[in-house]
């Protein structure tokens, strides 16, 4: 007679080896490997980004005018596509065949490293991009345009070096702000871009910490 | 995961969590990735148990649904031609038993909901307790039962 279903379910688990646990190991390796390689792949995607924008800032800069301005923007950018490519090669040095949580301990050392080091540096990029990039536009023939036209409309406007005043001042302020808040602002930037790989990072770190208590 | 919590709330139900898994895993590489993800999962989840159902049943629900989950996520990465063939990708000695690995085979052919709710009937879960699991209503769960028994009978035979 056929067995039904029921009872090669129950006769099945009636011997122990039908039911061996797992050994609960390579998960922890399996799951850093796949979040360092996601970001080393996003920062690699940054890079090259930026790299790119640089690229296509300065081809525009010569079509409207603003050469200098382009050139500037260009190194500015090449700066942090040059930093960014460094940081990129300290990764390697990170010794892979340490154990998953020194792996991740050390890659989020180097995260840290990595956002101290661009903090710093935005602290004066930002001011000085923005600048260039306004300083670019006020000198194109379409800042040409728009400022004939205000000197029409304003002829009583107070200039220095042929500069409104009026432009200088909140330029100045927020090339200020932007340097002085450089720091929130590149995290907030990083956390829209990177937020979530970082939480997931930090969530694998405190699990890892806890498993060795 | 501290190791005193995965021997006495874990260790002691892992028959479920084996049993769930192996219905909706086809090698042993597979079966291994989500037990330990089921068991994470209980690790990480533990503080929203409410003690409002048994924690056995608990342990049913969350093993289901991280199998469900990680069965979405599978059949997102993988598109289908990357897939090998059903008979190629079952782990035919996942068992001793003959019987058994055949039956597993068949079951692993029912739709993803159909599996849940015949491991639970197979493990002598009330229809009530079937449906709260599942979160579906009792009405149609005898039924549900009855031609899937049908179905597994005729691919086993």
């Amino acid at each position: 007679m056929e067995k039904s279903i029921e009872t090669i379910w129950k006769e099945g688990f009636i011997k122990n080896d039908a039911l061996v646990v797992p050994k609960l190991n390579d998960l922890y390796n399996q799951k850093s490997i796949d979040i360092i390689t996601k970001l080393k792949k996003m920062f690699k995607i940054n890079i090259i980004g930026v790299g790119v924008f640089s690229i296509i800032l300065l081809v525009m800069s010569f079509f409207i005018g603003t050469p200098y301005a382009g050139i500037l923007l260009f190194l500015q950018l090449s700066l942090l596509v040059f930093v960014g490519y460094k940081k990129m090669k300290n990764i390697d040095s990170i010794d892979k065949n340490s154990n998953s949580y020194q792996y991740l301990k050390s890659f989020d050392e180097w995260l840290k490293g990595v956002v101290i080091v661009y903090t710093k540096l935005y602290g004066v990029l930002y001011p000085s991009i923005f600048i260039t990039f306004i300083s670019g536009l006020y000198l194109s023939h379409y800042g040409e345009i728009i400022l004939t036209k205000i000197i029409i409309k304003f002829p009583d406007l107070y200039m220095i070096l042929g500069v409104p005043v009026l432009l200088i001042i909140p330029v100045l302020l927020i090339a200020c702000l932007s340097g002085v808040f450089a720091g929130p602002i590149y995290r907030t930037d990083l956390n829209l871009a990177y937020g979530h790989l970082f939480k997931k990072l930090e969530e694998l770190l405190t699990d890892m910490e806890e498993l060795r208590k | 995961m501290s190791s005193d919590f995965y021997t006495t709330q874990i260790l002691p139900y892992a028959a479920i969590i084996i049993k769930i898994c192996r219905a909706y895993t086809d090698t042993q590489e597979d079966f291994e990735d989500y037990y330990q993800e089921v068991c994470l999962q209980i690790w990480r989840s533990k503080d929203s148990f409410k003690e409002q159902s048994a924690w056995s049943t608990w342990i049913y629900r969350l093993s289901l649904n991280v199998c469900l989950t990680f069965l979405k996520k599978k059949k997102k990465q993988n598109a289908p031609s990357d897939l090998l063939p059903d008979e190629v990708l079952v782990d035919s000695r996942a068992f001793a038993n003959e019987s058994l690995n055949q039956l597993y085979g068949a079951i692993r052919q029912l739709s993803e909901i159909d599996r849940g709710v015949f491991l639970l009937y197979l493990e002598k879960k009330s229809y009530q307790e079937i449906a709260d699991i599942i979160g579906t209503n009792t009405n149609n769960i005898g039924v549900r039962i009855t031609r899937i028994k049908e179905r597994l009978n005729k691919n086993i035979k």
